[in-house]
Order: C-alpha cells, then sequence, then structure tokens
C-alpha cells in the first residue's frame, strides 16, 4: 500500500492530538511545541471532532491543496530555507473503527454519514491549519452559512456540510484575507465559483490602496481594502457602521445597541449569507465571519419592533433574534464555529459588543438591503392592521401583535417554489406561489405564533408561520417591490374566517384570493445537509 | 390609511373564491403605501449616509 494515506484509531483525546501533532511535525519538520500560541485554531478542530465522536483519522499525505500552493507561489517559493509544496489532508470518521483493515477497505465499507470533514495540514508550524471543513453536526446551534462540499479520497465520493475555516496565514495575509476567504468559499458553489485564494485576496485588496508591504501582509487591511477585495469577486458588499460607541471613546457597545446591532445583522445570517464582522479589540482590530446562531427555545427576553401607524394602535412585534443568544463565527485565530456572545463579560473574548462594522456578502443583483426589506413588509402589516382596527377591538388588535414574531430573511426562487411544492399549505396559495412571476431572490418577511416560534430546533420544524410578504429585492421604486401578501386564517386574532392571499403587480393589487387553511405553515427552513 | 386591511376583510366575507380589486382603488392604495414607505426608506438611507460620516477608517490584522 500506498503511504500516501495512512488509517489511525483513536482510542482517546491524547491519542487523536498525539496522531495530529505527529502528522504536523512530519510535514513541517518543527516540533508543534515551536509555536505554541497559533495551536489554538488546530486545538478546537480537535476538541470538536473528538466531541463529535471521532475514532478514526485517514491521513492523506503529499496532497496539493490549491489555496496554500497559491501561498507557497505567491511567498514561500521565494525563501531561500525549503518549504515544502505539500499539504496533509487529515480526514475524520465517527462509528467506524479501522480496527485491522486496510485503507481501501475502511474507505470502501465506511458509510457515508460517518464523515465528519477534514483538516488541512499547511507545511507551515506558525499557522498549520490550512482550508478545513469540519461537517456542521460538530456544533450545536444552526450553521446557517454553509454548503455541502463533495470529498474525493481513493476513487470514493464523499461530502461535508459545513462552512471553510482557515487560519490566517501571516505571509500572505491576516484575519481580513481569511474571513473574506472563509466567506467566499462557503457561497462558491451557489453563487457561481467566485471564490479567491488568500494571495488573489491580497493583492485584490491592495490594488488600488496599500498601506504597506503586501508580502509578507503583517500590516493587515483596512475594512476599504476588504469591501474592494470583495466587490472584485462578484459580491455587494453592503457595509453597515456598528461603530458609534468607539467614536464616543467607550471600551464596547452599550447593551441595547448590541441588541439593535443583533436585529440588523440577523436577516442576513437567516439568509446564509456569510457577515464579515470587523471588531476592535482591546489588542487591537480583528475580523471573524458569522455563520450561524444558537439557539435558546425558552426564551424569556423579547426584543420587540414597533409598527407605526396612523390608527393610534401600539404595535409591537417580537424580533427573531430573541431567540437567539450567540452568533456562530468562524475566528481564523481561535477556530470554525466558535460561539460569539452579546458580551465578553469584561473578559478577553471577543464579543458582539466589540463590533464596528458588518460586511454581509450580498449577491450583486440584490439592490435591497435587509433593514429597507423590514421596514416594506412592516408598513404592509402596519395597513393591514389599520383595516382591521374598523372590525376588531384595540386591545384585541394590540395583544394580537404582541403573539407574533417577525423573520426576514433572503430566499432563492427555486428554494421558494420548492418549499411551496414540498410543505402543507392550501391549494391554491401553492398553486401561486409555484407559477407566479417571481425574479430570482425574494425577501420575506415571516411572521409567526410567538407561543411556537421557540420549538424549531435543529430536528423539528413546527407549523408556526402565519403570514409573510414577498418583497422584490431588485426593486428600486419601492412600493413596487411588493410581490405577494399572505396571511393565515389562525392568525391570532379571531375576526376572519378564511386565510387571504393578495396578489400584487408592479405594486398594484390585482386581486385577493380566498384560502382553506386550518393550520399555519412549517416555514422554510435553512439549507440542509 | 391605504385600505389593504380592509380588502382583506372584504375577501374574507365575499361569496367568491377571489376578488379583484378595482383599477382607481389599487392606484389609491398603491399611492398612500409609496408616500409611506418612501418616507421610511428615505430614513433609513439618511442614517445610512451620516453613518458613512462619522464612520472610521479601521485596520484589522
Amino acid at each position: 500500500m500506498d503511504p500516501r494515506i495512512t488509517i489511525h484509531n483513536i482510542t482517546d483525546y491524547n491519542s487523536l492530538l498525539s496522531i495530529v501533532y505527529s502528522e504536523l511535525e512530519s510535514i513541517s519538520r518543527r516540533k508543534p511545541q515551536q509555536s505554541v500560541d497559533t495551536q489554538n485554531p488546530l486545538l478546537k478542530c480537535c476538541e470538536a471532532l473528538f466531541q463529535a465522536g471521532a475514532i478514526t483519522i485517514m491521513a492523506q499525505h503529499k496532497v496539493l491543496d490549491p489555496d496554500f500552493l497559491a501561498e507557497y507561489s505567491s511567498y514561500y517559493s521565494k525563501q531561500f530555507n525549503e518549504v515544502s509544496r505539500y499539504c496533509t489532508r487529515l480526514h475524520f470518521f465517527k462509528e467506524s473503527k479501522a480496527t485491522e483493515l486496510t485503507q481501501l477497505e475502511y474507505i470502501d465499507s465506511t458509510p457515508p454519514e460517518h464523515y465528519l470533514g477534514f483538516i488541512t495540514l499547511r507545511p507551515v508550524i506558525t499557522s498549520p491549519v490550512g482550508a478545513t471543513i469540519l461537517s456542521s453536526e460538530v456544533v450545536t446551534g444552526f450553521i446557517r452559512s454553509a454548503d455541502k462540499f463533495p470529498v474525493h479520497i481513493m476513487g470514493r465520493e464523499l461530502s461535508v456540510f459545513g462552512t471553510p475555516f482557515m487560519q490566517q496565514d501571516n505571509a500572505v495575509g491576516a484575519c481580513a484575507q481569511a474571513s473574506i476567504w472563509m466567506a467566499l468559499r462557503t457561497l462558491r458553489k451557489r453563487e457561481g465559483d467566485r471564490a479567491h485564494d488568500p494571495a488573489q485576496i491580497t493583492d485584490a485588496a491592495t490594488r488600488y490602496n496599500a498601506n504597506g508591504r503586501i508580502k509578507p501582509n503583517r500590516q493587515g487591511l483596512t475594512q476599504i481594502q476588504m469591501m474592494e477585495a470583495i466587490r472584485s469577486a462578484g459580491y455587494s458588499p453592503h457595509s453597515i457602521w456598528l461603530g458609534q460607541w468607539h467614536n464616543q471613546s467607550l471600551d464596547a457597545m452599550d447593551p441595547a445597541d448590541v441588541q439593535t446591532a443583533k436585529r440588523t445583522i440577523h436577516p442576513y445570517i437567516e439568509s446564509e449569507i456569510p457577515v464579515v464582522l470587523l471588531l476592535i479589540h482591546k489588542i487591537g482590530g480583528h475580523a471573524v465571519v458569522a455563520v450561524g446562531h444558537t439557539w435558546n427555545a425558552d426564551t424569556t427576553e423579547f426584543q420587540t419592533v414597533e409598527v407605526s401607524n396612523s390608527a393610534s394602535l401600539d404595535l409591537r412585534l417580537v424580533h427573531a433574534s430573541s431567540w437567539i443568544p450567540d452568533f456562530i463565527i468562524n475566528n481564523d485565530n481561535s477556530g470554525p464555529y466558535m460561539p460569539f456572545p452579546s458580551s465578553s463579560g469584561g473578559g478577553t473574548g471577543y464579543s458582539m459588543e466589540q463590533m464596528v462594522y458588518a460586511l454581509p456578502l450580498l449577491p450583486a443583483d440584490v439592490f435591497m438591503s435587509g433593514e429597507e426589506a423590514l421596514s416594506i413588509g412592516l408598513t404592509v402589516v402596519s395597513d393591514i392592521y389599520e383595516g382591521f382596527a374598523t372590525a376588531a377591538d384595540k386591545e384585541a388588535l394590540e395583544l394580537s401583535a404582541s403573539d407574533i414574531a417577525i423573520r426576514v430573511l433572503l430566499v432563492e426562487k427555486r428554494k421558494l417554489r420548492t418549499w411551496a411544492a414540498t410543505t402543507t399549505m392550501p391549494k391554491e396559495l401553492q398553486d401561486e406561489l409555484r407559477t407566479m412571476h417571481l425574479p430570482k431572490r425574494v425577501w420575506i418577511l415571516e411572521l409567526h405564533l410567538k407561543a411556537v416560534y421557540g420549538a424549531h430546533d435543529k430536528e423539528n420544524i413546527v407549523p408556526s408561520l402565519v403570514a409573510f410578504a414577498l418583497i422584490d429585492p431588485t426593486g428600486d421604486t419601492v412600493a413596487n417591490s411588493i410581490l405577494m401578501f399572505y396571511l393565515n386564517k389562525n392568525y391570532p386574532l379571531d375576526i376572519i374566517e378564511v386565510g387571504t392571499f393578495l396578489q400584487f403587480q408592479d405594486g398594484l393589487v390585482k386581486s385577493g384570493t380566498q384560502t382553506t387553511d386550518n393550520t399555519p405553515l412549517e416555514p422554510i427552513r435553512g439549507r440542509t445537509p | 390609511m391605504s385600505n389593504l386591511g380592509l380588502f382583506v376583510l372584504e375577501v374574507a366575507k365575499s361569496e367568491s373564491k377571489t376578488v379583484p380589486m378595482p383599477e382607481d382603488k389599487a392606484q389609491e392604495i398603491r399611492n398612500n403605501l409609496s408616500n409611506q414607505i418612501s418616507t421610511k426608506i428615505e430614513e433609513i438611507r439618511n442614517e445610512q449616509r451620516r453613518a458613512v460620516e462619522e464612520s472610521l477608517n479601521i485596520t484589522v490584522f
């Protein structure tokens, strides 16, 4: 058997670490202890994989990893000391023990669902973690910005559903390049192969404005340079400034402002769009990528959104971010799928209170921001309530609003149609959603029953959706952007006997259609493995 | 008020499954919604423009 691939049994965490360190030492020709400070991402990967039940490692040697090869070509090939061109890729498996099987016997007999993903080891002891994808199952909570990536080992095709991760290689880039790489690589398949390697990201970022040497890139990047790198890859970086606290010479963002920022960022994360977050930490500026969120089904701290109206109604809807204690981030200097809490509690960890910019990577044909979509959707909701005020008690209306949770997300047309085709819903509504003229993507403002919204955990989807508005994200004349409004009979207000949807064309209401719905609908679920 | 809510009530109480909206009524609703939405969107965009003016150039590394 070619020693290009070796197989190792894991008996406990120390044995896992020993195998990984042995491979790292072999490829870098350095003792891992030589660079303890930069081992955190590797250790976090190992811990997550062990917790997820990894019991076998398959080590693939002499891997020509395209991202490291670009770094090699750009930097290491020019060094006097020899650095290998090759990486080692470690594949992790749960449940299937290698025991006495050969590499081929093992890979051919292992069920695909036992694959937990891979770590690529660079031959660089100071930044060993190259392109890495761990399965989203290694973490609790929702990984929203992820994709299914094919993996080929000795003629067997496996796949891993997760978010690409990489530690910064200080030679060609800093955390800025690593975070952009992670965001671009996540979107690569979905949006059409527009992903740059770290060296290309540095080149794109510094094309018009360099603030020091490009190689080695030890100065990092400014937010303007980062936006240029994202733009050059074909995306539209929506720059959201959150750093008023820093202008006021405060140490951190006020807790109320953290909640506001969380509500602003939430629609992009729900839309499976990676959000690059720029932080000002005690030790300096840093960039991470928000890729998901944790979940508290039993939250009692509700963040509300006020709906202004001309009927003097006090309407406050609960924002879906209320069920989200932490975002989940890929942080190049600490690891993949790390919790990102609202506050670090005065400690040294990273947290939302340090945010100064959020840069969601919007597709280039999305002209309307999530903030604008929410405002348009709520204007429709406000108008509905104003009409209902002629037929219902004011207090009942206000109470009904407080029973509603709202979520905003951008959804691809094909996904919306698939949802309509595969979800139990009134036939009239189903047919309309499957056949109506739609842009490539739509913003959806969803209205859910607050009482059951928390039951949407990783395993369960519950019928909670009672109304939604579809909004055209390419719309410029904003009033023409509304495409449809649907209201379920089970809306928590007992004044209508049937469900209804309104069809719009060029912003004009064409017609209203009754629907025969008896229960709330199951909402669109995020991208699943 | 642009009466979308009133129209939903009208549809719900109708004997017909589908109720078309008269063109003039639809125009009125669109105009009213347009006025409301445009004001709110302009507030959001103004706030974003102010934020850009206040924003700092930061370096991350």
